[in-house]
Parts: C-alpha cells; structure tokens; sequence
C-alpha cells in the first residue's frame, strides 16, 4: 500500500512532514498564484524533487486543474519540466491528461479526483490512452470505487482531509480581501470557514472545500483494494501532514489505535465526515 | 439544405448560418408549447439519467409520445442521458441506449466520456451533444470529447464568445450555448456542495438515484443561496449567499450567430409550460428578425424580455424554498 499526500510548495516540506509517507504530490492545484507553488517549476520544484527522491520517496508533480484556453501553454511548458525529472504527472483536466498522454508516453500519468471520473467506461478510455492511475471523483462510494478498480487501472482514494466540493473559474476568497484584512496571496494563509446551518465549507483558490476532515481511519479495511491512500494535506497549516501521516503509517503497519483516532480528532477544527463511501451526504460520519 | 417545418417561413437564413432553438421538455404539454412557440428542438430528460428531478423526467412510454410530438413540429428530440450513473451501470446504459435509439430520437447529451465512446461505437450515426456537466473547459479537453465521439458541446455559461469559437474551430464541434440558464462560481459538472449538505440515495427500477447530487442525477438543494457567514478568528462578514444567478441573453445573441454558435439553448424544465412558451417565443421572434433583417429592436425585446424574468424569478424563489425545506429532510418526491 502507498500513503501519499501533496505539498503546495518548498517552504511547506521538511524530512519530518515527508517522513510517513512513500510518495509526495507536489504542487498546489487550486490556484496558480499560491505562493511558490511547485506547479509553476523553476529551482523551487528541482530541490524539492532532489529531496523526495534522497529520502528513498517518488515525486509526483500536479498541474493546475482548471485551465481554459489561455492557461493550456503555461500548463504544457510546465509539463515538460516535471516530465524530466519526477516520477509522474496529476492532472484533473481531460485535455492536460490528452497533452501528457502524447507527448510523454513513458510519464506515469495520474487522473486527479477533479477529473470526475464516475465510470467504469471512463476509466477504461482513460487507462486505454496511457493513464496509469485514477482517483476517483470523490462523489463515489466503496463499491463504485472497486468496479473502476476492476478496469485494472491502479486505484487511489483520499482517506483523511478535507475534499474538494466545488471548484470554479476564479478565487471566491479574494472577494473579502477588504473585511479580511489581507490581499492575494495572503489571505489564503488565514484559516477561514464558510458557515451557515449545519454546513462548514473551506474556501481556497478556486476550490471549495469540505469543512470537516474526510477520516476513514476506522473503515480503512473496506478500502484495502486501492493501491495508494492519500492524506489530503495541500491547504493545512503546517503539522498537519506529519501528525495525519504518521497515524496513517502505524494504522497501515501495526493497526488500529483509540488514542491515534482521538489525536485525528483533536486535529480536525470541525470535526470527521466519511465523504462519498457509504452513499450518505459527505458530511456525515458513521463512526466504525 | 431541406428545411421542413409546419410553420412555413418559420427558418430563414442569412448566408449559410442557421442557428437551432432549443427548448426544455419537463413534461409533454411542455414538448408540445416549446414547438409552438417555434423552438427548433426540444430536449428531454430519460427518468433517472439526467440531471434534474425526476418529476421532470419521462419514462419510455411518454418519450415514445414526446419524439412523436417532435417530429409532428418537423423538429428534433434530444434525451438528455447526462447524470453519471454509478459506475457499473454500463450494461444498463446501453440497453436504455438500445430503447432510446429505438425510439428514433435525434440526438443524446452525455456528460461521461466514457459512455460518449460506447454510444458512438455504437450507433455512429446518432448525434452526441457533451453536456454542460461535462465542464470541457478548453480546446484540448474538448478534443478529446471529439476523439470519444462527440458533435457537439455546450459552453460552460462562463466561457467567452472567443474561447467558444476557438473550441469550434480547432475541434470541429459544434457550440450550443445557454441563453437562459443559472451560473454559480464553480463550474457546473464540478460542484458537489448540494450532496456534501443532504443525499438520499434511492432506486428507480433498480437504476441509481442520488437526491441532492446534480452529477448523479437527483436535484440540487441550493445550499449556496443559504445565509453565510465568513468566519476565521472572527467573524468577517455574515448575510452572503454564495453566487448562483440566472441569465437571459439578449445583446449578445447576434454576435452569437454571426460568430457561429450552432444552437441556442433555454434551459427550464422545472418552470410553468406558460413561461417557457413565452421565453421560447421571444427568442424565436428574436433570431428570425435579426436574420431576416440583420437587425433588431433590442429595447422592445428587453422590456418583454423583463416582463417575463420576473416571473421566471418569482418561480424559482418558489423552487428554491421548497429545495432547502427538502435538504433538511431529504425529501424524495422533489
């Protein structure tokens, strides 16, 4: 089993936070303008690939996941970089996935969860062009996710943090600049929730999120099938990737421990959700 | 070209541009006032495979009634097949697609590209419309579609008149695109608040229904025109609806067809049969006019166009009320 997570840029990795894991995403999706993201390249991506691969680990580099026309150059020339050097590519945009495929056949390409990959059929064409492995959308349950398994394409799924439930054509946050206190990029360095009735949502570069931790920690055997489990870690303060991935290491090597889930807990500001996999709302948690 | 219609006179053509009037279907009676109106097509929902409700569903027997009612007008169905159904339901796509293409339909809209692949495969000669939830954000992923068997793609409601036009022209595929439609600040296809808030997950002979997943087919519970607030280590600001607005497009319809844009589509399948006839009507009105003539009265057509948004709004705060109820429940007959 591979545990992997994501990190938007250099200043957000150390060796401990990299340390449970045994591949890394690197890059932040949602907004290109993150500061020192890793999906533009340059030295920042190099010395960051440079560390991954001297801690024995595989680095895989994510693109932007909404390019329009106008983005697409940008996204390809950062393409050819990553292409080079890691040790495969994330795209959640079918025509970037149509790019990679092409032009760098021998590249392990990753269909993102925002690909919104719901079939079988799908992931048939995509494994067909050359994807190697698909994350499924996230609106999925277990038994949908196994079938996409069936295809024969490799399977990974989110197991703790907080998923995706929109993504759009501009940064909603940037709108309250003014009662935030704070501009583009620094507003997104606050830790800010969307609330009304029973719901909390996450704000981030294009992207909302879920405001509660999607945590499978005590359902993690009905997801044994899946090649890779992912900590969703790319918009959380620092501590968060090295805690959630060090109980995630013990969970996978030694089993299940009441006081790791309790620590899970105290680490979630709004609490646990299941997500998708058991066909209820995503913010229910069913606990196991 | 051979235009038929029973509404002599009804086409006209300026050069060789012709654009398609599209119209909802939520019900027969709807079918029947979109033609009426002068919609060139109409496009219905399959029961349980598309993205609304399935009150504004059809099931076989009245999508066999609303083809005949199509092709009475002269006109084109179009079975919207675009929820994504759970992902082994591919052998029950296709005996539905068998159904479909038994009923001689003229087009299908699909979101997955996967069952775009299989249905071209297929029936090669049955038109393939990529959803508005397919989210095909540029020219690249369009091809794409293309490649898997598309005809035709509607324009995410945020995309530019270029940005379409450079689509079209490096793909081939036709646009269509919403002239009465919401838009919110995600992309359609790529919105999953409604289900993160309430799901109910049901059957419909033995076919699966997601209530409160657009994606998957069952309604959206608006959770963004609730009250929000936005809250960090204080309360920033508090009373915001997250944006969801409808549109109607007037002035930007001539540069449309002038620019090629294939079909112009009135979504609406939850409103009145009255409302829809209306709106189907100005539009028709609309594009024969700036056809014919090459140009047209904006601010005539505006001031109906007014008249008949404000009823549009009034139904849907209706619509939305209702919806938000349902979600704290998870209702199953919206």
């Amino acid at each position: 089993m591979e545990l992997t997570t994501n990190v938007p840029n250099l200043e957000s990795m150390s060796d401990c936070s990299i340390k449970p894991y045994d591949s890394v995403y690197l890059g932040m999706p949602y907004c290109r303008e993150y500061e020192g993201n890793l999906i533009n390249g340059g030295t920042d991506l190099i010395s960051a690939v440079e560390l991954i691969h001297e801690m024995g680990k595989r680095a895989y580099v994510t693109t932007f996941a909404v390019p329009r026309n106008k983005d697409l150059e940008r996204v390809f020339r950062s393409i050819d970089v990553a292409a080079g050097m890691s040790d495969g590519i994330e795209a959640s945009n079918l025509g970037v996935i149509r790019y990679i495929t092409k032009e760098y056949p021998d590249v392990k390409v990753i269909a993102g969860g925002l690909a919104n990959i719901y079939t079988a059929s799908t992931a048939e064409l995509l494994y067909s062009i050359g994807v190697s492995r698909i994350v499924p959308a996230y609106e999925l349950s277990i038994e949908d996710i196994e079938r996409i398994k069936e295809t024969g394409v490799e399977v990974e799924v989110v197991v703790h943090g907080k998923i995706p439930v929109g993504i759009g054509h501009e940064c909603f946050l940037k709108k309250f600049s003014s009662a935030v206190g704070k501009e583009c990029p620094k507003i997104c360095r606050e830790e800010m929730f969307f609330r009304s009735e029973d719901l909390v949502l996450k704000p981030f570069g294009h992207a909302t999120l879920s405001g509660k931790d999607v945590c499978m920690y005590e359902h993690i055997e009905k997801l044994k099938f899946a090649d890779a489990f992912r900590i969703e870690a790319v918009t959380e303060r620092i501590g968060y990737r090295e805690r959630v991935g060090r109980i995630y290491r013990e969970l996978i090597e030694k089993g299940f421990s009441r006081s790791d889930l309790e620590e899970l807990r105290s680490i979630s500001e709004n609490g646990f959700a299941n997500g998708y996999y058991f066909n209820r709302a995503g913010q229910i948690y069913i606990p196991g | 070209m051979v235009i038929t219609s029973t509404e002599p006179g009804r086409f006209t053509f300026r050069g060789d541009s012709m654009v398609e009037l599209l119209g909802p279907g939520g019900s027969l009676e709807m079918v029947e006032a979109v033609f009426r109106a002068g919609a060139d097509s109409v496009y219905t929902g399959v029961l349980g495979w598309s993205r609304r409700s399935k009150k504004y569903e059809m099931n076989d027997e009245e999508l066999r009634k609303a083809v005949k009612i199509a092709h009475e007008y002269g006109g084109m169905l179009r079975a919207a097949i675009n929820a994504m159904p759970k992902s082994g339901e591919g052998e029950m796509y296709v005996d539905k697609l068998d159904t479909l293409y038994s009923m001689d339909i003229d087009a299908v809209i699909l979101n997955d590209i996967g069952l775009m692949k299989i249905t071209r495969e297929r029936y090669p000669d049955l038109k393939i419309v990529a959803s508005i939830g397919a989210s095909i954000l540029n020219k690249e992923e369009a091809m794409l579609y293309r490649t898997a068997g598309a005809d035709m793609f509607v324009a995410d409601c945020k995309m530019s008149l270029d940005e379409m036009v450079e689509i079209k022209k490096y793909t081939g595929l036709g646009v269509e695109v919403l002239v009465h439609a919401n838009t919110d600040f995600t992309y359609l296809g790529r919105c999953w608040m409604s289900s993160y808030k309430s799901l109910k997950y049901e059957t419909i002979d033995a076919k699966a229904y997601y209530i409160g997943s657009p994606n998957r087919g069952g309604v959206c519970f608006r959770p963004c025109l609730l009250n929000w607030k936005l809250c960090g280590e204080r309360v920033y600001t508090s009373d915001f609806k997250l944006p969801n607005d409808m549109f109607l497009m007037l002035d930007e319809v001539p540069e449309m067809i002038d620019r090629g844009v294939d079909c112009l589509k009135i979504q609406g399948r939850e409103y009145s049969v009255s409302l829809i006839h209306d709106l189907v009507r100005l539009y028709r009105n609309f594009v024969d006019e700036y056809m014919e003539r090459g140009g047209v009265d904006l601010e005539a057509y505006r001031t109906e166009l007014d008249a008949i948004a404000e009823k549009r709004d009034s139904e849907r705060l209706r619509r939305t009320l209702e919806l938000m109820r349902a979600a704290r429940v998870e209702r199953s007959e919206v």
